[in-house]
């Protein structure tokens, strides 16, 4: 499990904030912030709380001092050190959590060149759902091959593709007692730190031995990049789309690396619209999970093969 | 008569140490400017250069010797204990600093911009508002440099000179 727990049992996030609000947030969701999911931080507008039971508006209405008080704890008191990372509008902390920033920015060249003021945090409390995977485990492994088959994963936003993928990297990645074939070498290209949630480098969520994780780094170079050095036989990437990383997938199958990735859409039927993607699709990959905020279904070939309820 | 003797040189003694401590003074003001200038030049290319986070940067000053250890100290006492801000933390520490600092009043007036100058989100400004406050650094210390050498001398000469004259005017 995540380690979110600092003195007296109390969630890290909470020590990012100014004393009041951390009063509020104990009494209205505990120290361990239970089933809290977002926390929105605008300036001048009352603190919102995005829980499995909806949203929820706190009397706390933060002003400029709370602004700098939550800067300075996400950053350590260093701001500037985070410069890079803000550009891309977020940040990832301790723990594995993401922060995203939005407020003034200044550009040079027409790029975002810096964050000037700060308006509005939405801090994301990272989430791992230990075992949400192992009911497709069995159907995703080909005995006779003793690999993995590849597998897409798709869903509209929020309806849980990346903590699913996130199990399947921990899964595959661990020892398994009696079927130690299952467990192989797996590389994570994690471009927006979002599947292994990396601090300075380093997998803040739970994951096995046989792991490699490149941070932020684009899925078209890191892909190639990982089976150069890492020489994986997984790859796990996130939010495939764009017709350059479908040929980079494409290249990576055909060295062998079994593909385990996710997608934005809200069907298939969607996905195969997207002329790239179609060819993908019947050519290479036989097996889809659809994820919605009910669970996640397996298909084989086009055939519903398994359901799971998602948990809360 | 031993007595007025060791009473002439008890007082030829106190009133040279007295020159001593203000030319030492002196002298102590402007080695004072001059660290510091140094500490904030290299904090400054950290920040802007290397992105160093703050708390790294306090613990490597504070292995320097001198004044900027002693600050620096305080400026982290400041952020892990009391858990205040940047900025707060800053002007607490120089708060703190002062009744053991050899550093004039408006030396530590240039000193307590610091806390905001790191305050901003983008290295440039930080460039810019550091740069600003090591160059008047730096003209105190032309200033203190100066004074010493001119005033330090006249300081030791006036306690010697001083104490015998007193010497003179009491026997």
């Amino acid at each position: 499990m995540i380690n979110c727990k600092g003195v007296d049992g109390m969630h890290t996030i909470l020590f990012l904030f100014p004393e009041r609000l951390q009063h509020l947030l104990i009494e209205s969701f505990t120290v361990s912030l239970a089933g809290v999911e977002e926390i929105r931080i605008r300036i001048g507008r009352p603190v919102q709380i995005e829980s499995h039971h909806g949203t929820v508006d706190l009397d706390y209405v933060p002003s400029q001092n709370d602004r700098q008080h939550i800067a300075e704890k996400i950053s350590q008191h260093s701001f500037y050190s985070l410069e890079e990372e803000m550009k891309k509008g977020y940040v990832t902390i301790e723990g594995g959590h993401r922060v995203g920033i939005a407020g003034k920015v200044t550009l040079e060249e027409g790029r975002v060149k810096a964050i000037q003021s700060i308006s509005s945090f939405a801090i994301r409390i990272a989430s791992e759902q230990i075992g949400c995977a192992d009911p497709f485990m069995d159907e995703l492994w080909d005995p006779i091959a003793r690999r993995w088959q590849h597998c897409l994963l798709i869903g509209p936003p929020k309806s849980g593709k990346t903590t699913l993928l996130r199990d399947f990297a921990r899964y595959i990645s661990l020892h398994h007692q009696g079927c130690e074939d299952r467990s192989k070498k797996i590389s994570i290209v994690d471009e927006r730190s979002e599947i292994a949630a990396c601090h300075h480098g380093v997998p803040q969520l739970t994951f096995g031995t046989k792991i490699d994780v490149l941070d932020r780094c684009p899925k078209l170079e890191g892909m190639t990049m990982m089976i150069r050095s890492m020489s994986p036989e997984v790859m796990i990437v996130d939010e495939i789309g764009h017709e350059r990383d479908i040929y980079a997938i494409m290249d990576a199958m055909y060295t062998g690396v079994s593909m385990i990735m996710t997608a934005h859409a809200n069907s298939i039927e969607e996905l195969q619209k997207r002329a790239i993607m179609d060819k993908l699709l019947k050519s290479e990959i036989h097996h889809y999970i659809h994820c919605n905020q009910t669970g996640y279904t397996l298909f084989k070939n086009g055939r519903k093969i398994i359901f799971s309820e998602r948990k809360p | 008569m031993t007595i007025h003797w060791i009473g002439a040189l008890l007082i030829v003694a106190g009133s040279s140490l007295e020159g001593f401590r203000r030319s030492n003074q002196l002298h102590k003001r402007q080695l004072a400017l001059v660290e510091f200038a140094q500490a904030l030049t290299w904090m400054q290319n950290e920040i802007v250069k290397r992105q160093t986070p703050i708390l790294e940067i306090i613990r490597t000053q504070m292995q320097r010797k001198g004044e900027v250890a002693v600050l620096f100290g305080l400026f982290q006492e400041q952020l892990t204990k009391n858990q205040s801000l940047l900025n707060d933390a800053w002007t607490k520490a120089v708060d703190a600093y002062k009744p053991v600092s050899n550093l004039l009043p408006e030396d530590l007036e240039w000193l307590m911009r610091i806390g905001e100058a790191i305050k901003p989100y983008d290295r440039q400004s930080i460039d810019k508002e550091l740069s600003f406050i090591i160059d008047m650094l730096r003209s105190c210390h032309q200033e203190a440099r100066s004074r010493a050498v001119q005033m330090g001398k006249v300081y030791k000469a006036l306690g010697v000179m001083g104490g015998i004259l007193i010497v003179l005017l009491l026997s």
